[in-house]
């Protein structure tokens, strides 16, 4: 399949999606978690990605580290989910000096990333998913990548925009 | 629900603009334009793979850089692109000293540069570090996240990004299949 196959697949599929996002709850450090619904009031940004220090994920989450006070702008809270630990996570955002939660969809495995209906299961990891879920936990926004492409941060920004003006 | 669709290949949005530091003719048949960041190793590979096809396509390119600093990554990353700006008409002899010794960069090294260049080394430091000269590199940065930029360095040509390998064959492969020179990638140098 080429990539704009895939690409052609994975637009039908996003437009077919209009649904309140799922609940959950995932550890975000080893003594720590995160509850989607506990941060209603504010935009979130779920990024679902394959792994921790694999080429692709670590491009695209220095760049959202990098672009931050961008998301901050429009009140939006950014977590990254993988299927690695928290002890992993903790290692990987040392590693990259990461200043946003890494949420470990470790156990059961995928669970979460199965909620969302983004894990791959033949892999065993996270398709590289993003999701714009509104101050009401409504998405209004999804998107799934080429597993290998760095979707960068104009999609999410561009959701944001359309949710709030951002402030100054 | 909005849907927001994601284009495959996105668009500079951004258009090359008199504001842009820029190497050859402005109408040149084939644009092309980098962000980047000195610090990024692959930033300073292609650094050479640049030089080689503003060599061959002398007089028929316009070369854009502009800056996309990864900071928390590389802690130079946003002096040396600040030190670079606040050259000035001196952007591009600023520009190669930066990318000419990519395991020495630290601020002392940067102001060596500057002496070398002929500025006075409190002035040019006093620059660097001014708002106004941060600004110039957080704009570059906007006007690459809202072009799709999604690693360093992001090439775009004829307005286009490159999603191909960042390798020399890729980078001529690409230029020739969207400006239809009609040259022969020259072979690598020995």
């Amino acid at each position: 399949m080429s990539r704009q196959d895939i690409c052609t697949r994975r637009e039908v599929q996003l437009a077919s999606v209009s649904y309140r996002a799922p609940d959950f709850t995932l550890p975000a450090a080893p003594d720590e978690s995160w509850t989607l619904s506990k941060t209603n009031g504010r935009p979130r940004v779920l990024v679902f990605y394959p792994a921790d220090f694999s080429p692709v994920c670590g491009d695209q989450l220095a760049l959202y580290n990098e672009i931050l006070e961008e998301f901050t702008r429009h009140n939006a809270l950014l977590v990254g989910i993988s299927v690695d630990g928290p002890w992993c996570h903790k290692a990987y955002a040392d590693f990259r000096n990461l200043e946003f939660p890494l949420l470990a969809d470790n156990h059961p495995k995928g669970k979460v990333s199965q909620l969302y209906g983004v894990y791959r299961e033949p892999d065993g990891v996270s398709e590289r998913a993003i999701f714009v879920i509104d101050a009401e936990g409504i998405i209004r926004w999804k998107y799934i990548s080429p597993i290998e492409v760095n979707p960068g941060a104009e999609g999410i920004l561009a959701a944001l925009e359309s949710l709030a003006p951002a402030t100054a | 629900m909005r849907i927001h669709e994601q284009p495959e290949r996105p668009a500079l949005k951004v258009p090359p603009s008199p504001e842009d530091h820029s190497l050859g003719p402005a109408d040149a048949p084939i644009q092309l334009v980098e962000y980047g960041d000195y610090q990024c190793v692959h930033c300073i590979a292609m650094h050479k793979v640049v030089k080689e096809v503003l060599a061959h396509y002398a007089g028929r390119i316009r070369f854009i850089w502009r800056h996309f600093p990864l900071s928390k990554m590389h802690p130079m990353a946003r002096p040396t692109a600040q030190a670079a700006e606040a050259a000035g008409d001196k952007f591009w002899d600023m520009h190669e000293l930066l990318f000419s010794q990519p395991k020495n960069l630290n601020r002392e090294q940067i102001l060596e540069y500057a002496r070398q260049l002929g500025f006075n080394v409190d002035t040019f430091s006093a620059a660097m570090d001014s708002e106004a000269i941060y600004a110039q590199v957080r704009a570059n940065m906007a006007g690459g996240i809202r072009s799709g930029v999604n690693t360093t360095p992001t090439f775009y040509i004829q307005g286009l990004r490159h999603d191909g390998d960042l390798n020399r064959t890729s980078l001529f492969s690409a230029i020739e299949a969207a400006a239809g020179t009609g040259d022969n990638p020259p072979n690598a140098p020995a």
